[in-house]
């Protein structure tokens, strides 16, 4: 049984002649809390979408608990392996909340199920479990669009907490939220990553909250990886090194 | 140069759309044989029955009767072309493709049935529907349905295509299907969207369903056509009153949807309630009441008819169809040409119409709280405009075209002014409101910094506005174009008078060929108004 949850072999995403990732290498153990650091235009984000399939890359592979992402077609299989949390415009916002939290279980029903549940929600338990779970037990029926930023990030949440896919990818889930939110929305998802023995990957911009909260860290800088390491053997030459400006390199 | 073109395009345009309505202007001869001998007493007559209609029981009665038949018929016709929308528009919307390649494909296709669908007016269609299986309540309901359709399933599709991505990424993440995206992410995304829209068509299904009575399928049009016809001018009030109402309530009952946040779940019951009572109700009316059967349509007597009905149309029944003469497709460009002119003129006079009126029928220029300045007259002005408002757009331009026959002779003239008395209605509705809608901040600002009225009027108001009015404009003559077809058939000139010329004549394929001509000038029109659009943006 190998417990290798992602192995990215010499992967590189291009667009046109702009490598956004080059020959990137690297291998996560199944339940690594990951923090993915690094200056904006890094490829953090690319990197972030090439593991959940939205991106294809140009050279290399990518292998998800030990399958190819380009073989992974089905939506269910798919939808059980990797899941993602980004900004907080991933809501469907007139919808009330419970349905953007059953919406993590859309891959298993049908669509008959589904659209029976849009009168009378299905599996209402596990929503309200899941609601309890991130604190928000009491917004079952609020319109999504009516709740603070903070909050909407915790909805999505309770949508991954039903998918319950093994890897869980987070594009800058606190980028839009305040210092005291962000903190509680990172304890939360690494706990809650931690319990369901999930593998979880964020990209972060705080440097401060990837030290707290993550032991694992992995740089990137201009498409290439910067550093890989655990989070106290970082020093801070390493970090000023990374986020140093310099002068737009012409080749 | 082109820096100058871009500072301007817009001025550039409106300047060359004020030179095409002058021109358009010169193609009439002004003099008083415009108007009939006795053409100004009958004016008055119409405009003092305005003030008296006729309010005895009986014509109450009458009026009532058939305002529930209107209604019944746009209610049906609506629910219909709801269910053909929603499937069409999500088709055309491309929303379900699996490839880019699907996607441009099913669009394009379904996009191309919809423009078809809509650019025939449904007056048009009720009366291809009568011609081939009768009077049938199906065919006013169907005529409605197929052109309403097409209108609201390019909007939907639009509306779907437009929004936002990343939820629906976020949904596919889940693991959700194309069907489940569509019910969870974009139909609850447009949903706002659709139901305002919708309840403007519907306001418009109430009027066009009122003009069915033209093609002999019952309804208030017809009771306004009796009473024209016994120049009981207090009676046909009576009747245009009636349908002013209609048109205020679906207005209400729109605003009390838009704006009331269904908190309460007997709210939302109630919200569910009246469209399903008049649903049921309009169905179970045409089905019990009138007894109209839909299978009977498709009986072989029927069959037969269409038959003939379109061979007709493809000129097989005559020695020499019309176009296939050059004789016969000189005239038709002609009529078509001035077709072009009425629906210019029409828009024009409309247009000037409402830039007159619009100031003061502003809601926050009438109570003075965008320009800090009001008078002892204006809230007064305001009621009066937004009055005169709801007359000219709560009355179809058919009507309208009934009445100025009466008052001008025959010609492009009386259609161009019965398009435009309704369009003005529109218009001013649509460009107050979008004065009240405006960042009032940049204006109260100038007013602050000691700006006169005018002066706010021309650096404050006009410049943040005027682009929308234009595409309001431009939009509106794409409508007028469908129309214009429809005031002919009164004998307001163009394409519709020698349309109906040669359908009482049983000249098939001379039909064919005005058809043609139509379509053609109103795919030109939109193509046009579209490019001008986006070059106002």
């Amino acid at each position: 049984m190998n417990d290798s949850s992602i192995d990215v072999t010499n992967m590189t995403v291009a667009y046109g002649h702009k490598h956004a990732l080059s020959s990137l290498s690297l291998s996560i153990k199944s339940g690594e809390q990951i923090a993915l650091i690094g200056p904006s235009g890094a490829g953090k984000t690319t990197f972030l979408n090439s593991l959940a399939a939205l991106t294809v890359p140009s050279e290399g592979e990518i292998a998800l608990l030990g399958q190819n992402v380009r073989n992974m077609k089905d939506p269910k299989r798919r939808a059980k392996t990797i899941g993602m949390i980004r900004q907080q415009f991933d809501l469907v916002n007139e919808l009330p909340v419970i349905h953007n939290v059953l919406a993590g279980r859309l891959s298993e029903w049908g669509l008959l199920k589904s659209l029976l549940s849009l009168v009378f929600p299905q599996e209402k338990q596990a929503a309200v479990q899941a609601l309890k779970k991130v604190g928000l037990a009491d917004k079952l029926y609020t319109k999504t669009g009516l709740l603070s930023g903070g909050e909407q990030q915790r909805v999505a949440m309770a949508r991954l907490l039903l998918q319950n896919p093994a890897i869980i990818l987070a594009d800058e889930p606190v980028a839009s939220l305040d210092p005291a939110r962000s903190e509680d929305l990172l304890q939360m998802l690494t706990q809650l990553a931690a319990e369901g023995n999930q593998t979880l990957i964020a990209s972060l911009h705080s440097v401060d909250f990837a030290l707290t909260y993550f032991s694992r860290i992995i740089a990137l800088k201009n498409g290439k990886l910067f550093f890989d390491l655990k989070s106290n053997e970082i020093t801070k030459d390493r970090l000023s090194e990374l986020y140093a400006i310099e002068e737009e390199q012409n080749d | 140069m082109t820096k100058i073109y871009d500072v301007h395009k817009r001025l550039f345009l409106t300047l060359l759309l004020i030179g095409i309505f002058l021109w358009s202007l010169s193609s009439v001869t002004w003099n008083s044989d415009l108007v009939h001998g006795s053409g100004m007493d009958t004016l008055m007559e119409i405009v003092t029955a305005l003030f008296m209609p006729d309010l005895s029981g009986e014509i109450l009665t009458v009026a009532l009767e058939s305002i529930v038949i209107t209604v019944v018929y746009a209610v049906a016709g609506m629910s219909l072309a709801l269910v053909l929308a929603f499937f069409l528009g999500i088709f055309a919307s491309g929303i379900l493709a699996e490839t880019k390649a699907g996607k441009i494909v099913s669009s394009s296709f379904f996009r191309g049935i919809l423009s078809f669908m809509r650019a025939i007016h449904e007056l048009v269609w009720a009366w291809l529907f009568v011609a081939s299986f009768g009077l049938s309540p199906y065919a006013a309901i169907l005529a409605l349905a197929l052109p309403y359709a097409g209108i609201l399933g390019r909007i939907f599709a639009d509306l779907l295509a437009d929004v936002p991505k990343e939820p629906i990424e976020s949904l596919k993440l889940a693991g959700a299907s194309k069907w489940q995206t569509l019910l969870y992410g974009y139909l609850p995304q447009v949903r706002a969207g659709i139901l305002s829209y919708v309840m403007y068509r519907f306001e418009c299904a109430i009027r066009s369903s009122a003009i069915m009575s033209f093609v002999g399928l019952g309804g208030i049009g017809y009771q306004i056509q009796l009473s024209l016809d016994d120049l009981a001018y207090n009676e046909v009030w009576t009747f245009l009153y009636c349908l002013i109402a209609m048109v205020l309530l679906i207005d209400l009952w729109s605003r009390y949807i838009r704006h009331s946040n269904a908190a309460s779940a007997a709210k939302q019951w109630f919200k569910f309630l009246i469209p399903a009572a008049l649903l049921s109700g309009s169905w179970i009316y045409i089905i019990f009441v009138q007894k109209a059967e839909f299978l009977s349509l498709f009986s072989s007597e029927n069959l037969l008819y269409v038959k003939e009905f379109f061979s007709g149309l493809a000129g097989l029944e005559e020695e020499e169809p019309a176009f296939l003469s050059g004789q016969a497709w000189m005239e038709a460009l002609q009529l078509t040409w001035e077709t072009l002119k009425m629906s210019i003129m029409a828009i024009g006079i409309s247009a000037v119409l409402m830039m007159i009126t619009v100031l003061p029928a502003a809601r926050n220029i009438a109570d003075g709280s965008l320009i800090l300045q009001k008078n002892w007259y204006s809230q007064l002005l305001y009621g009066i405009i937004r009055i005169i408002y709801i007359f000219s757009r709560a009355i179809p331009e058919l009507i309208w075209a009934m009445m100025i026959i009466f008052v001008f002779k025959p010609g492009i003239l009386p259609g161009a002014l019965a398009l435009a008395l309704h369009n003005f209605g529109i218009l001013g509705k649509l460009c107050a409101e979008t004065i009240e809608d405006s960042d009032e901040r940049p204006i109260k600002n100038l007013a602050v910094a000691g700006a006169r009225k005018y002066q706010l009027l021309f650096y404050g108001i006009l410049p943040s506005v005027l682009p929308k009015f234009l595409s309001y404009i431009l939009y509106r003559w794409e409508v007028i174009m469908r129309t214009t077809i429809v005031v002919g058939f009164v004998g307001a000139g163009g394409l519709g008078q020698q349309f109906k010329m040669s359908m009482s004549f049983f000249h098939y394929s001379s039909i064919t060929q005005l058809l043609l001509c139509y379509i053609v000038l109103v795919f030109i029109a939109d193509a046009f108004s579209e490019g001008a659009r986006k070059a106002v943006k």
